[in-house]
């Protein structure tokens, strides 16, 4: 068996890795925060253990810790255990080390040891932001989102501009169906970055499920915003007008809102959505029709 | 009034495959038959056989617009189903999960969602996965795989797949082999290795779900051949 691919689960998942594993994707995924934990375990692994020399000093330990937290998420306990081994012989003080201990204890079921790691590292500096983060994703790991929420909302009281942080906010209030705590944390995101496509769609999304007038009307400005920002080529976009103008048109017209041109809206995207099936997908145009004479706007 | 729900090993690849995909949450629409017959002694007894399964979402299973569309889709497909020359008489049956945490297989907030399929299409059941009992399957898997064992008796396994059904006001409750009223028969010899069998084959990377669709059009989410020859 491959070294780094030994018996754990997973490694009858993986084929033997064909390509000569690259420094610049694990770089990649990275920086676009991608959650694409297979590869990563996979090329990651390959790299460190046959291709080190090619890995800079300064990226070694970054690349370590993110392949030591995808082997975590993907359940290869020996890789995991391997990697966390090495990075605590190199870092043996570090708070950044003992998060990542303190994660393989979590892992492994034995929140109780994780949690007094990190208690000792905010002993040690009650400030530290990874590891108060940490504690967040401890609970959350747990199944309590609850508490998790709790933890995180005091830790934005403080640290305002973490952005990771409120984005992992609106995540875990989505799960616990707080929707308007999940708009807000979206609504902070797009101040700070207006021409987020996913997180105008994730907010509309959110605004759609709450339902009522006020609401649907809404997200019906945040899915136009969208088809603005993408020139009429988002799917979901024109989908989620279509859903706002079914589900509006249910409700007294002087709730509705919007003029002349927000009522032609819905018949745009309706036909927008036909045009790109019909070039793109005509099997599945029908369907789509279907959908638009169920919703009214046939 | 009992329940007896059957899935079909094509439809629980699917939601196994679907689930591997995705660090995430996933969800998802059961296709299939409902017929009530009379169980002998008990009263009538419904029977939901799950032929396949339709996966629509991942990320987060409480948010209504991708699922809406999605139910409209598949309500189309079914129709057009049964008006071609050999009909295979599904209609939706019920609603698929999968959590992203090891351990959890409770319905959690995906029961609004059961609530609007079962409003929609009565005798409905839903299925959540049940991980802790997945990995254990897997883990067995491996070790037999090490020990040379493959081609020898296949381990009984547990089902992989735990049923809610809708008891009135109860809502949704979880089918226990104890109670008598609900039973589910899902394929239980060699699920694990299977499973790790299309995922060498890459099967889990080549599913598709209506999510992942709406941001690249030409993505099928019918998954239609899926498991079907080689990879």
């Amino acid at each position: 068996m491959e070294k780094g691919l030994d018996g754990s689960p997973l490694s009858l998942l993986l084929p033997r890795p064909l390509l000569v594993a690259c420094p610049s994707r694990c770089v990649k995924v990275r920086a676009l925060r991608v959650r694409e934990t297979e590869g990563v375990v996979r090329y990651g692994a390959e790299l460190l253990s046959r291709h080190a020399r090619k890995v800079d000093a300064d990226e070694m330990w970054e690349v370590h810790e993110q392949v030591a937290v995808a082997a975590m998420e993907a359940g290869c306990k020996q890789l995991a255990l391997r990697l966390v081994q090495n990075v605590h012989k190199r870092f043996p003080e570090g708070a950044r080390a003992s998060r990542l201990t303190g994660m393989y204890f979590e892992m492994m079921g034995t929140p109780g040891e994780a949690e007094e790691l990190y208690k000792k590292e905010l002993e040690k500096d009650p400030a530290n932001a990874i590891i108060l983060k940490r504690m967040v994703g401890l609970r959350r790991g747990q199944g309590d989102l609850a508490g998790a929420a709790e933890l995180l909302k005091q830790y934005l009281a403080v640290h305002t501009t973490d952005w990771v942080a409120w984005e992992e906010a609106a995540d875990l209030y989505l799960h616990l169906q707080m929707y308007q705590q999940a708009a807000f944390c979206l609504e902070e995101l797009l101040l700070h970055q207006p021409t987020d496509v996913g997180r105008h769609l994730l907010l509309a999304d959110a605004l759609y499920t709450m339902g009522g007038a006020h609401n649907w009307r809404a997200a019906r400005t945040q899915y136009s915003g969208v088809i603005e920002m993408t020139k009429g080529q988002n799917l979901r976009a024109l989908y989620g007008v279509c859903a706002c103008a079914a589900q509006l048109s249910g409700v007294r017209r002087s709730e509705r809102g919007g003029g002349a041109d927000v009522e032609e809206l819905p018949r745009l995207a309706a036909a927008a959505l036909q045009q790109q099936y019909a070039v793109h997908c005509p099997d599945k145009l029908p369907l789509v029709r279907s959908m638009l004479k169920a919703q009214g706007l046939l | 009034m009992t329940k007896n729900c059957s899935v079909e090993p094509a439809a629980l690849y699917k939601i196994l495959l679907h689930s591997l995909k995705h660090t995430a949450g996933v969800n998802g629409v059961l296709l299939g038959t409902v017929s009530v017959g009379t169980a002998t002694g008990a009263g009538p007894a419904t029977a939901v056989r799950v032929v396949d399964a339709v996966p629509v979402g991942h990320g987060f299973v409480t948010l209504t617009p991708v699922l809406e569309m999605a139910l409209s889709q598949i309500e189309g497909y079914v129709h057009e189903q049964a008006g071609s020359t050999c009909p295979l008489g599904l209609r939706i049956v019920g609603y698929y999960q999968c959590n992203e945490r090891l351990g959890d297989s409770e319905l959690g907030g995906g029961r609004r969602v059961a609530d609007r399929i079962e409003a929609a299409f009565p005798d409905s059941v839903a299925v959540v996965l049940d991980s802790t009992v997945m990995d254990t399957a897997l883990q067995a898997a491996v070790a037999q795989q090490q020990q040379d064992q493959a081609g020898k008796q296949q381990v009984e396994e547990e089902p992989v797949l735990a049923l809610f059904v809708k008891d009135g006001m109860r809502g949704w409750v979880r089918a226990s082999a104890s109670d008598g009223k609900t039973r589910l028969h899902c394929p239980t010899q060699g699920v694990a290795a299977q499973l790790a069998q299309y995922a060498a084959e890459g099967r889990h990377r080549a599913l598709v779900d209506f999510e992942q669709h709406l941001d690249d059009i030409n993505a099928n989410w019918l998954n239609t051949g899926l498991l079907e020859g080689p990879a």
